[in-house]
């Protein structure tokens, strides 16, 4: 895990403090190409249409993928800064779906764009 | 992440590194295995992340063609060994388990290969026009596996016959059913109404063809008709159960036809336990079913017209018979509780057979209608019941039961055509009733006015409420004329009392007189005098013909009082003076009307109070009789009443007398209505005229047409109206 990272920090501290709101014990672990990983609550990977359908999928029967039966994807080609930009987006769609009214910013560097725009269009975003 | 708001330029996207074929197809190699893994059922090793790459990374690079047809390919395959192994079995009821196995199998398999190759369906796949990847996946199970001819009809004649085996009685597994048709009906409403719907909707027909015509033979209406709603309970069970709800209306049109439809004359007509035995018996629980089975049918024709109309015949039929009953006409209260017996008996039918069906009610009234005015003593039947109920009929019976059969009388009163006869016919009874004191219950009286007025309008019941407002103003002037006697009404030992009755209220005859004995005109002259001292101007007429006295008479052995009508007064007070008279002269002294005075000398000498004897002695009385006092009557009862011979009904010229009357009263009337119509109009043609007229006289009597024709030219003649010039059958208003 990146501790180092304040922001990455803070989006861990936001998922256990959402899982605990929802009283939802059902985490899920998204892993980086560099190995670094982060945990976040299922809802809000749900965001994602390749993520859901990943973890979707009818239990105990052989119609489980992998990732499904260990509750953690790994994105060999998705950087760690890319991967914790998108789970920012998770939270901040979460948060804000059926919102009424001016939506806060969500910040982007330029520099990012590319790779966020790729990446939203493989995980259906 | 569309939420970009910083504007940026983004730059044309590059492709890092070209992937090329080589490894495009070892990328397809390895999903071509995953899939295989799915159908085998064993993806627990796979990484969808992994998949999703490899799927993603082949569309991104120019090889979805590629990756969609060898998808295409694999699982065309895969089901063709499927289908195989399927049509291996030998077992039928392991033959359909295989099959149902490997159909939820391949669903399931086609989620998860539609889940990683989700990339594809959002770009190649939409941008190609291609089939998305499950539809493609089931077509494909479509084609290969129940399209297949060794799977297709033997699958297709299992289920028929599981079904066949249903309909026999027997337990069949119904999830089994319910899987295939829910099978059929995924792969395609196409598929399921061509590859299943359409010959399980032949085989019923087959099926209820066959087994209605048989068991129709075999039993009874009421038996079939239970059969047949058990048939058509399973049928809708059926649907619920395991088949499309689409197929719900299709089947029961199919079991409505077979089974009620096509068999509906038998049913109606079948002898001993038909609907038609079912009316004529009163079966209620039976008749609903019918009611209720028939009900379905619309198509060709509406069932429950059939019903309607076999009902509608029945009670013409036994109508018909009662109305021309000899020995009900001689009885008119008996003819009349037949009639309300015949309407109490369908209306309980209908009510509670037939849900109270507005229709059915009409279709009763129509009937009624036909046949009461059939008989043209309906009118004064009808009046003559309500006269005998009022009488005594009512008595001892609760507010609730007599308004009760009143109501029912309005009922049948509103079914005849001639309303104006009965209107006359009441007149005459009513006046009979409250003259003579008769009446039982003013309440009655006054509520049965209230209903017809009800009916009729105020219109009809004018003169009716204006006989009741004469009674009373009668008992006033009756105080009065005491009160200036001095506190007794009584004139030379003579009690009087007077009814005045309006000209035009009452039914008044116009020849009945007769010279009264000398001390009763005595007291005439004595109310007359004062009568018209209060009321100067009016005129008044005795009427001898409505009114009655009570007499002392001395016999041998013991004093009577007797209650006699005015007439038989009159012939008793000759006997005062002589003891035998002729009938001649009776005549002669009373010049009573020859019909009334037969009447009167009957009844005093041929009835049960034998006052005076006749000579020779018979039951009708002859111009050549002569008749004496008969001193030595006796009877128990210290009063008695001589009731006047009369059959209640009428003689046939008093008939002929009425219905001139009537004729006479119509005339106005129909003369009115030309008036009115034709004031509007100005101008009319014949035919429309006369129908105009009749309309707005039914409430009251069918004119005939011919009768209409003589009031309209009697009004040109009075120049009321003209013929048009150039259009013979014209008629013009003359204001």
């Amino acid at each position: 895990m990146l501790a180092a990272d304040p922001t990455l920090k803070q989006t861990v501290v936001q998922a256990q403090a959402s899982a605990r709101a929802r009283n939802s014990m059902d985490p899920i672990k998204l892993i980086a190409s560099d190995d670094s990983e982060i945990i976040l609550d299922r809802r809000a990977a749900m965001v994602s249409g390749t993520i859901k359908n990943m973890l979707s999928g009818a239990p105990c029967d052989g119609s489980q993928f992998t990732e499904s039966q260990q509750g953690e994807v790994k994105f060999k080609e998705m950087n760690a800064a890319t991967l914790e930009k998108v789970v920012q987006y998770f939270y901040y769609k979460l948060r804000h779906t059926n919102h009424v009214g001016p939506l806060p910013e969500f910040k982007i560097e330029p520099e990012a764009a590319l790779e966020l725009l790729m990446a939203a269009n493989y995980l259906d975003t | 992440m569309a939420n970009q708001r910083t504007r940026f330029v983004i730059q044309p996207f590059r492709q890092n590194h070209q992937m090329d074929e080589e490894y495009a197809t070892t990328t397809w190699q390895t999903l071509r295995e995953a899939i295989h893994e799915i159908h085998r059922q064993n993806a627990s090793g796979l990484s969808f992340e992994e998949l999703y790459r490899n799927a993603y990374n082949m569309v991104l690079h120019k090889y979805g063609e590629k990756l969609y047809s060898g998808l295409v390919d694999t699982i065309t395959e895969h089901l063709r060994s499927i289908a195989a192994e399927i049509a291996e079995a030998n077992d039928d009821i392991l033959f359909l388990k295989e099959l149902k196995k490997k159909w939820e199998e391949h669903k399931l398999s086609s989620i998860m290969i539609r889940d990683i190759l989700m990339y594809m369906d959002r770009t190649y796949v939409v941008q190609q026009k291609k089939t998305p990847v499950y539809d493609r996946s089931l077509q494909i199970f479509r084609d290969e596996v129940c399209r297949n001819p060794r799977i297709k009809d033997r699958l297709l004649g299992l289920l028929l016959e599981l079904i066949q085996r249903e309909r026999m009685g027997e337990m069949i597994d119904r999830s089994l059913m319910k899987t295939f048709s829910g099978m059929f009906v995924e792969l395609g409403r196409d598929v399921y109404s061509r590859d299943f719907e359409a010959p399980f909707l032949a085989a019923s027909t087959t099926f209820y063809q066959a087994e209605s015509q048989e068991y129709i033979l075999q039993n009874s209406a009421s038996d079939y008709m239970k059969h047949a709603e058990v048939r058509l309970h399973e049928e809708a069970e059926r649907v619920r159960h395991y088949l499309d709800s689409t197929t719900e209306l299709k089947i029961k049109e199919i079991a409505e036809r077979e089974l009620i439809a096509k068999h509906m004359k038998t049913l109606a007509e079948m002898e001993n336990s038909g609907i038609v035995t079912m009316i004529e018996d009163s079966k209620i629980a039976e008749l609903s079913r019918a009611y209720g089975l028939f009900k379905r049918v619309t198509q060709p024709t509406p069932g429950l017209g059939i019903i309607r109309e076999l009902m509608a015949a029945n009670v013409k039929r036994v109508g018909m018979e009662l109305v021309k009953d000899e020995e009900r006409n001689r009885d008119p209260v008996l003819y009349v509780q037949g009639l309300l017996q015949l309407r109490a008996k369908y209306e309980k039918v209908i009510t509670n057979a037939f849900l109270s069906d507005k229709q059915f009610y009409n279709s009763l009234n129509q009937a009624f209608e036909s046949f009461i005015n059939v008989n043209q003593h309906s009118p004064e039947y009808i009046s003559l019941f309500v006269d005998d109920q009022l009488r005594k009929g009512l008595k001892g019976t609760s507010e609730e039961e007599m308004d009760n059969i009143l109501e029912e009388v309005v009922m049948l009163f509103r079914y005849l055509q001639e309303k104006d006869v009965f209107e006359k016919y009441y007149k005459q009874h009513l006046a009979k009733r409250l003259l003579g004191g008769r009446s039982i219950s003013d309440d009655a009286e006054r509520s049965m006015i209230a209903k017809l007025k009800h009916e009729c309008g105020y219109q009809f019941t004018s003169k009716l409420e204006g006989m009741f407002n004469d009674m009373k103003l009668s008992a006033d002037t009756q105080e009065g004329f005491k009160q200036s006697l001095g506190g007794s009404s009584k004139v030379g030992g003579i009690e009087l009392m007077v009814h005045v009755l309006t000209t035009g209220f009452w039914p008044t005859q116009l020849g009945a007189k007769c010279s009264l004995p000398p001390e009763i005109t005595r007291c005439c002259d004595v109310f007359k005098e004062h009568y018209l001292r209060q009321h100067s101007g009016r005129r008044l007429q005795w009427q001898p013909n409505m009114g009655n006295a009570d007499l002392k008479a001395k016999f041998s052995t013991r004093k009577h009082e007797i209650n006699v009508s005015t007439y038989q007064m009159c012939i008793l007070l000759l006997f005062n003076t002589t003891d035998t008279m002729s009938y001649e002269d009776i005549v002669n002294a009373t010049s009573i009307p020859v019909a009334d005075l037969k009447r009167a000398l009957q009844s005093l000498a041929c009835a049960k109070f034998k006052v005076l004897n006749k000579e020779p002695k018979g039951r009708d009385v002859d111009d050549t009789d002569s008749f004496s006092f008969n001193a030595d009557f006796t009877c128990k009862q210290l009063r008695f009443k001589v009731a006047t011979v009369s059959a209640q009904k009428e003689t046939e010229t008093e008939k002929q007398e009425t219905r001139h009357k009537v004729d006479e009263d119509r005339k106005p009337q129909i003369e009115a209505a030309i008036v009115r119509i034709m004031k509007s109009r100005k101008e009319m043609e014949h035919n429309a005229l006369i129908s105009e007229v009749t309309t707005q006289l039914t409430a009251r009597f069918v004119p005939h047409p011919n009768f209409i024709k003589k009031r309209i030219e009697s009004l040109i003649e009075r120049e009321f109206l003209e013929r048009d010039a150039s259009n013979w059958r014209k008629y013009k208003y003359l204001a």
